[in-house]
């Protein structure tokens, strides 16, 4: 015979369990911030130490190690630039003659962007760039771009890779901001 | 001794002891034939004769139609046994068994062992006499034969065949569609025998359950001589048009005939109010979909019996994608964005053909809505037909406009983190074609 009031209990625990449930997801899912990263509310892209050749001998690139450690890498006036890839159809690395500065989930100090890469030009390839393949960039305006001219030595500078998600709306991975000097 | 007593009682009782069997055989010692012959002898005139079968348990019945005109002196009996067998040597019980001898006639029942028995009177100057025997029962085919007996008895017992009649027993189901339909009047003729039936309903059973086993079905016996016979079957119940099957009695295997009604024209008393779910797939490109629930009623007065009006509840999705141009010499982007909106209002509807009709009654109507967020008049036309799959529930489908505005976001990619946001206001239009479920009731 049907028993509505065992019914009604295994209804209401059901729904208890799934409030439980649902509740518990939205702690979990929440997304965290990394302020590390120069777009907390991104996605980390690492960036591996790793070395390259140029002219004067290896150049070693401590990447999110020297971040941790407070290491600033000495590097030539044309570095090359590498990241772990995340394979996403718009992604920008740049380097900053000052260090980035963001407010609400945008760049305020573009200005300062000395150099530029992205994945709409030509060259270069997601996860490494070397100094020839960006551009530079006047006023901040990716209209304006021209070939790069070598950083100016003796000259602290800041770089760092982000990326969008498919729709371009949010920015979502973004690396910490690498600090190095042009010897 | 038991005679002279019995002398003394009149006939009439006598013999109405005899019918009752009180006077047994195995207690009433002197030959009972012997007795009755005597007593006859004595004083025949004006006597009921009865045959005696001599066994307790057969159910016997006599009768002597005719009062004969046999004179007092000239009288003796003659006492007829048999035994009646079919052709698979099983007894045949309750035969009747019809004894016609000149201007006489009786009859008498086979009890459980086929056994029967009668006696009758014989005019003493009559060495021969010539009986017509019929054997009937239903099961079986009649039998007619001619015995002649001697005035001195008849001492052989009759051995009679009797050959079984075709019989079936007719078993059917009807459904309209897949589901099983109680109550519908059956009909059956077989030459002049007519039967009317119903179709079974569920039952609780002797154990207190609700049985639906034998839901929508009828069984009946028939009998035949010749199996090459007709059986005309018919079905009728309301809302479904009347039936007309024929069978021949030999192509009949034993099982259960499966018969499908089909639903007349119109759907009888119709009911005036009705619930219903509506549903739009989103078609085309910048679509989505549509839920309506609907409820609509019946007025109260005859000249406006087509018009129905009612409350709806409807959603509408409207999916909308915008591409964004984005890193120069890289692709655009494309973003989607869903807006669900919910509309409540008065809704009224008009059927242009009759509304009993059970195929196609097409209806034009209106929802005067309001949007839930936004709070603007929204009107919904539509027009639709529906078409009744039984006596309560009905598929519909409907065109409908709906035409309202909504703050749409847009955004600007830009280089140096999220894009940048701002409302749109954006007006939808849309003809949806509905399909829906119906309930009447």
């Amino acid at each position: 015979m049907f028993n509505f009031t065992h019914n009604k209990l295994s209804v209401s625990i059901s729904i208890l369990i799934i409030v439980i449930i649902f509740s518990a997801c939205e702690n979990a899912c929440e997304e965290t911030l990394n302020n590390e990263l120069i777009f907390p509310e991104a996605h980390e892209i690492n960036v591996p130490s790793y070395v390259y050749q140029s002219i004067t001998g290896d150049i070693l690139v401590h990447g999110d190690e020297g971040y941790k450690f407070n290491l600033v890498d000495t590097l030539p006036a044309t570095p090359v630039i590498g990241w772990d890839s995340v394979q996403t159809k718009l992604i920008i690395s740049a380097i900053f003659s000052q260090p980035i500065q963001v407010v609400n989930g945008r760049i305020e100090n573009l200005n300062k962007i000395v150099w530029i890469w992205h994945s709409g030009l030509e060259n270069g390839k997601d996860g490494w760039v070397a100094f020839e393949e960006g551009r530079n960039i006047s006023d901040g305006n990716l209209d304006n771009l021209s070939q790069p001219i070598p950083l100016t030595t003796s000259h602290q500078y800041y770089w760092g890779v982000w990326s969008w998600d498919e729709s371009g709306i949010r920015v979502r991975y973004s690396s910490r901001q690498m600090t190095f000097y042009v010897k | 001794m038991v005679a002279h007593i019995m002398l003394g009682l009149s006939f009439n009782t006598f013999f109405s002891m005899l019918r009752t069997n009180i006077i047994n055989p195995a207690v009433f010692k002197y030959p009972l034939s012997s007795v009755i012959i005597k007593i006859l002898i004595i004083n025949a005139s004006f006597i009921h004769v009865c045959a005696y079968s001599g066994h307790n348990l057969i159910e016997n019945a006599c009768s002597i139609t005719q009062r004969d005109s046999l004179s007092r002196d000239s009288v003796t009996f003659i006492e007829v046994n048999g035994i009646i067998k079919n052709n698979f040597h099983e007894n045949v019980d309750s035969v009747k068994v019809l004894a016609e001898i000149n201007s006489y006639s009786m009859h008498t029942y086979s009890d459980e062992e086929g056994l029967f028995t009668f006696k009758f009177p014989v005019g003493s100057n009559i060495l021969t006499e010539s009986i017509h025997l019929s054997f009937l029962k239903y099961d079986y085919k009649p039998f007619d034969t001619n015995i002649v007996v001697t005035k001195e008895d008849f001492p052989e017992t009759l051995n009679i065949i009797l050959i079984p009649r075709y019989k079936i027993l007719l078993k059917g189901r009807l459904f309209a569609g897949n589901t099983p339909i109680e109550d519908v009047d059956v009909k059956i003729r077989h030459l002049d025998e007519f039967k009317q039936l119903k179709t079974m309903k569920c039952y609780t059973d002797e154990e207190n359950y609700w049985n639906c086993l034998y839901l929508g079905m009828f069984k009946t016996e028939i009998v035949t001589d010749n199996p090459e016979d007709s059986i005309y079957l018919s079905f009728s119940r309301s809302g479904f048009k009347p039936q007309l099957y024929k069978l021949r009695f030999a192509d009949y295997s034993g099982d259960i005939l499966k018969f499908r009604m089909k639903y007349a024209d119109t759907v009888p008393d119709l009911p005036g109010s009705n619930l219903s779910f509506k549903l739009s797939y989103p078609i085309g490109k910048s679509s989505g979909w549509f839920l309506g629930l609907s409820f609509y009623g019946k007025l109260n007065n005859n000249m406006l019996n087509r018009f129905r009006p009612g409350m709806e509840i409807t959603m509408s999705t409207y999916k909308r994608s915008v591409s964004l141009s984005s890193l120069p010499g890289a692709s655009e982007t494309k973003f989607d964005t869903v807006y669900t909106n919910f509309f409540v209002g008065p809704s009224v509807f008009f059927f242009l053909t009759k509304p009993h009709v059970r195929r196609f009654s097409t209806y034009l109507g209106s929802t005067f809505s309001l949007a839930l967020s936004g709070g603007a008049f929204v009107l919904q036309p539509f027009i639709g037909t529906r078409y009744f799959i039984d006596m309560r529930k009905s598929v519909c489908m409907d065109f409908r406009y709906i035409s309202y505005g909504l703050n749409a976001r847009n955004y600007t990619f830009s280089y140096i983190g999220n894009a940048i946001g701002y409302n749109e206001k954006i007006s939808v239009d849309r003809i949806l074609i509905n399909i829906g479920v119906q309930i009447n009731f």
